[in-house]
């Protein structure tokens, strides 16, 4: 279901064990991720086009609140149009955030979260707090077998890449 | 969210739109694409209140198959009672009768879905037909991870391959398509059965090396060390069909292909799959195919 405004401005949550993802729109380019509700970390939306980082505050974010899922998208103008969307949820032991987007040309995107540490006591309960590869794909790149002789095109109408935050006290 | 009707050979029409889109388009994922070629692959990314995000509806079909697979988000294909939703790893093959109708699922954001648009070889009939349909349109759903990973890189290589500069790159993306039919058929609940006994599978080999020479069901039975009697009822129990037919079945198969890839006349074409009388050949053909040699070759070519 759609949310209602007042729904939407004290936060979204879901969980898993005591783990809590929270979603609010008075800041909806960032997430906060609780642990028996101490804010351990934040999330902070980077979104890069052409090598640009775009300022995503002020687009009209929509959310819908699913028992165990969070789905938040917008449309943006930058010159283009932009189109965004980003769903959470829990799976395994992990936060799971997809992103997908769909510029009006082809063009060079990224779409990410940069994870920061709030709680210094329970830094090591993101397993590891860094990114590394295995931690996001992107997604509709060419196969191994034929990259050699295909060099993946960047620019792309579409986007589509998953973050998973591997967390260890489930 | 808009609708647009697309009718092949006809005008579209978009509501709740003064948007106007050209009809010579060039970008498949928008009205006015001619899908006359044999292979057009792509992604579909649909985001709630983007402008991709309105209802296909192709009532005649198309002239070729689309195959499509859920990539992220979920779909709604058809509406009332033939209506049903579509979610990541779905795959979905519509014959070119069938009617296409389908959007973003109202209660998710997003749809993201991969498809290759082409017109088959001759050959690959039997690829063509899945065990699930659902108004006209086949449905293979519930893989496995792993299945799905592989069956989705397939139908990314052949977008990049197919969209390439490379050397042949029309026989390479026909060649992941042909890949990626045989992939689909192979997970078919019904194709992935319990293994052949070998006997039919020695009988099996034997006729595959001899298609063309006149055996009889003797000289199968002594290679397989089983009676006449016996590999009869047992061919037709794992195979549900007798040896005759699926001998001419091969045949037939065998030369559906040198009729679309050589210049052999029929005569000779009869000859090499194991018919000498060309009339018997002719009428196994038409049997088979529905039409005589001559007349598939000229369809097909």
């Amino acid at each position: 279901m759609t949310v209602d405004e007042s729904e939407i401005e004290q936060g979204l949550d879901i969980h898993s064990h005591q783990w809590t993802l929270r979603v609010a729109e008075p800041c909806p380019t960032q997430f906060q991720l609780f642990h028996a509700d101490k804010l351990v970390y934040q999330g902070k939306l980077e979104l890069i086009n052409n090598g640009d980082m775009l300022d995503a505050t002020q687009a009209q974010w929509r959310f819908r609140h699913r028992q165990n899922r969070i789905e938040q998208w917008c449309q943006l103008h930058h010159g283009d149009k932009l189109s965004i969307n980003m769903n959470y949820y829990f799976h395994d032991n992990a936060v799971v955030v997809e992103y997908l987007a769909r510029n009006s040309i082809p063009t060079r995107l990224d779409i990410r979260h940069a994870i920061t540490p709030i709680e210094p006591d329970v830094e090591n309960s993101l397993q590891p707090a860094d990114l590394s590869e295995w931690q996001r794909r992107r997604h509709g790149l060419p196969s191994e077998s034929i990259r050699h002789s295909i060099k993946p095109d960047l620019f792309r109408e579409a986007f589509s890449a998953t973050q998973w935050i591997v967390l260890d006290k489930m | 969210m808009s609708k647009i009707a697309i009718l092949p050979g006809s005008t579209y029409t978009r509501q709740n739109s003064n948007d106007c889109w050209s009809m010579q388009n060039t970008d498949p994922l928008k009205p006015g694409y001619d899908f006359d070629a044999h292979l057009v692959a792509g992604l579909t990314p649909i985001i709630e209140g983007d402008e991709l995000d309105y209802t296909i509806d192709r009532q005649s079909g198309m002239k070729g198959y689309i195959i499509n697979i859920t990539s992220k988000g979920e779909g709604t294909i058809f509406s009332g009672e033939h209506e049903f939703h579509v979610k990541a790893g779905d795959i979905l093959l519509f014959p070119p009768s069938a009617a296409h109708y389908y959007h973003r699922k109202k209660d998710n954001a997003s749809w993201f879905h991969r498809w290759v648009y082409f017109r088959p070889r001759a050959f690959w009939n039997d690829w063509l037909s899945w065990q699930e349909e659902r108004n006209g349109v086949y449905v293979t759903s519930g893989l496995s991870a792993q299945d799905i990973d592989h069956i989705e890189s397939l139908f990314v290589d052949i977008e990049y391959t197919a969209k390439s500069d490379l050397p042949y790159r029309d026989d390479l993306a026909i060649n992941l398509l042909e890949q990626l039919l045989i992939r689909c058929k192979s997970v078919q609940p019904d194709v992935v059965s319990k293994p052949l006994d070998p006997r039919i599978i020695q009988a099996i080999n034997y006729m595959t090396q001899n298609l063309n020479q006149d055996f009889t069901l003797e000289e199968i039975a002594a290679h397989t060390c089983l009676s006449p009697s016996r590999l009869g009822h047992l061919f037709r129990d794992e195979m549900k069909m007798t040896i005759t037919q699926w001998r001419d079945d091969q045949r037939i198969s065998r030369a559906k292909q040198l009729l679309v890839t050589t210049h052999y006349s029929v005569n000779h074409i009869g000859r090499i799959v194991g018919y000498s009388d060309p009339l018997y050949f002719s009428r196994v053909f038409k049997r088979k195919a529905g039409v005589s040699p001559k007349l598939y070759r000229e369809k097909i070519t």
